[in-house]
This record gives C-alpha cells, structure tokens and sequence, in this order.
C-alpha cells in the first residue's frame, strides 16, 4: 500500500490549518486518503474530486472547531464521511442526474490489471470481478458502504472506522457484515 | 457445497483485493488539486454570506410567523350566535308559501277514481263476513 506515512510529529497544530500557507502541506498529506476513500464510495472521480476539495476547505473553515481531541487526520475522515452522507442523500432525491457522467470505467484500471495478471484471460475475468464488485459496491446504502471502504479500501480497523464515522463498534461490525453479505449474494450470480 | 461456499469466498476475497488494488491505482493518477487561495477565499465568503441570510431569514420569518398566528388567535372568525329576528320572519313566510303550494286542489280530471278510504272500507267489510263465519 502506497500509503503516506503521517506520523504524530508530523500532525499539524490546528492552528496551522487557519494558515494559507500551511493548507497546501496538509492537503498534501492528508488528502490522498480523503481522495481515495470518497473515491471507492462513489467511484466517480468528479464527484470524489469536488468533496476531497469541500471537505478540506470545511475543515480550513472550522479549523478553530478542531479541539485536537482526535488526530486530524481523523477529523478530516469525519469531514469527508459526513460530506459523502449529504452527497448521497441529496443524490437520492436527484434520481433523474443518477447517470454519471464521470463513473470511474473499470477499462481505466485495466492496464493496471493486466500488468498484474498472468494471462491475457486472467485479466480479462480479473476486469469482469473488479466491474461486478463496483457496480455492488455502488448499491450498498451510505452506512454500508462507507464502513466497506474504510475496512477493505483504507484497512481501518474496527475501533477506527468507528472513531472516524462516530458509530459505536457494535453498529459498525453489524453494517460491515451486511454489507459483506450482500456483497457476496449479489455476486454469487456474476463470479 | 461446502467447497463451492469456500470457491465463493474466496472469489469475493479476491475481487475486494482487486478492487481495493484498482481503486488505489485511480486515485493515485492524477491526485486533486489543493483548492486556491482565491478558492479558499470565495468558499468563506459564500458560508459568511449563506449564513448572513440564514440568520437574516430567522429574524425576519420567526417574528413575522409569530405574528401571524397571534393575529390569527385575536381576529379568529366567532363562532355563529343567535339567528336575527329577520331570518326568523322570511322563514316563516317561505313555509307559507310552500303551504299554499301543497295545498292547491288539483282538477276532476286528475282525481284518483278510489280514495284510499273507499279501499279500506271494503277490505274492512270482508274481514267483517270472515270473522262471523268463523264464530258460527
């Protein structure tokens, strides 16, 4: 996993998010886990784009709102949830623009795939798997999917899906073993 | 069946990893741009405004709400009281009128050819004749 190491001496004082000059770092460190995670909750770079951005610019408002009770990176995932829950509950009454014009194409990773896999036809049904998985993906209600993304997209533990959704732990292993499940019924028929 | 539930799983297992490995391959190229300064300034401005005209939209509607409905309460329409002595009076003379309509005699030609008296009688008298060959 490419992830950015973020370390404690690295988190920035709250202070520092107030500072124009300052936001351009954190959003240098911070903002690929934010990107990625409302990306495999939407699959829709656009959209993934527009709330990675709102939510850093959220989080350069309310800055002052930040007690440093969690690490801010933290905080930001809290911002980013909450933003994606308002997206969709404001999708869902807009299901005439439920065609997306910037949906995230599998064929886009397809290379990726490829380089991956060792015959062209283990590519071919690794493409088919990653499609069927979006499109169940993209099914699951907000609650689900959020804590899919954050387990198996950004592995979360538990514990910290919690803190970061503000979900108690109970209520999030029960969204992630339907999500799982649903996931798996839904493709029993596609595998 | 066993196996085949297991083959599932680990399908599934298989396609999350892909789809985990696929989702941090897309978000890696390009990464979004940090907003501008110019952005960060507008965006502030638009919540400052928004909530100028929220907190403007609060004062202005509760207060006018509120007094919407005490005046609704003052000016509420009484309930309906006695009826005046003039309504009493056309009532009266419609029913008179509606008397003297139903009380017209209508011509011979349309006189029924048996009242429902002379009916009853006859039906009376045959009774009478039953009732006395039966006592006999």
């Amino acid at each position: 996993m490419e992830e950015i190491a973020i370390t404690d001496a690295q988190l920035l004082p709250q202070a520092a998010l107030l500072n124009a000059a300052n936001f351009d770092e954190v959003f240098r460190l911070y903002s690929p886990r934010v990107f990625r995670f409302l990306l495999g909750a939407l699959s829709d770079r656009d959209a993934a784009e527009t709330l990675t951005q709102e939510c850093f610019l959220k989080a350069h408002l309310a800055a002052d709102g930040f007690r440093g009770e969690s690490s801010l990176q933290t905080w930001l995932m809290k911002i980013a949830v909450n933003l994606l829950r308002d997206h969709l509950r404001s999708q869902r009454f807009r299901f005439w623009r439920r065609a997306q014009s910037s949906a995230l194409d599998p064929a886009e990773v397809s290379d990726w795939l490829a380089d991956r896999q060792s015959s062209p036809e283990a590519a071919c049904m690794a493409r088919d798997q990653v499609a069927g998985l979006w499109s169940a993906v993209a099914r699951l209600p907000a609650k689900q999917r959020t804590v899919f993304v954050l387990r198996f997209i950004e592995d979360m533990e538990l514990q910290e899906i919690a803190a970061n959704t503000g979900m108690q732990l109970s209520t999030v292993k029960t969204h992630l073993y339907r999500a799982t499940a649903k996931l798996r019924e839904q493709l029993k028929g596609g595998l | 069946m066993k196996h085949a539930g297991q083959q599932l799983d680990n399908n599934v297992e298989r396609a999350i990893e892909l789809f985990r490995g696929a989702i941090h391959h897309a978000a890696a190229h390009p990464l979004p741009q940090a907003p501008s300064a110019k952005q960060l300034q507008e965006y502030s401005s638009r919540k400052r405004r928004r909530h100028v005209s929220r907190m403007v939209m609060t004062w202005t509607l509760g207060p006018a709400l509120a007094a919407m409905l005490v005046i609704g309460m003052v000016v509420r329409p009484r309930p309906a009281s006695q009826p005046a002595a003039s309504t009493y009076a056309s009532d009266s003379a419609l029913l008179e009128q509606v008397n003297e309509d139903l009380s017209q005699t209508a011509p011979d030609s349309l006189q029924p050819l048996y009242g429902p008296s002379d009916g009853s009688a006859t039906s009376t008298t045959h009774e009478n004749a039953t009732n006395q060959k039966v006592t006999r």
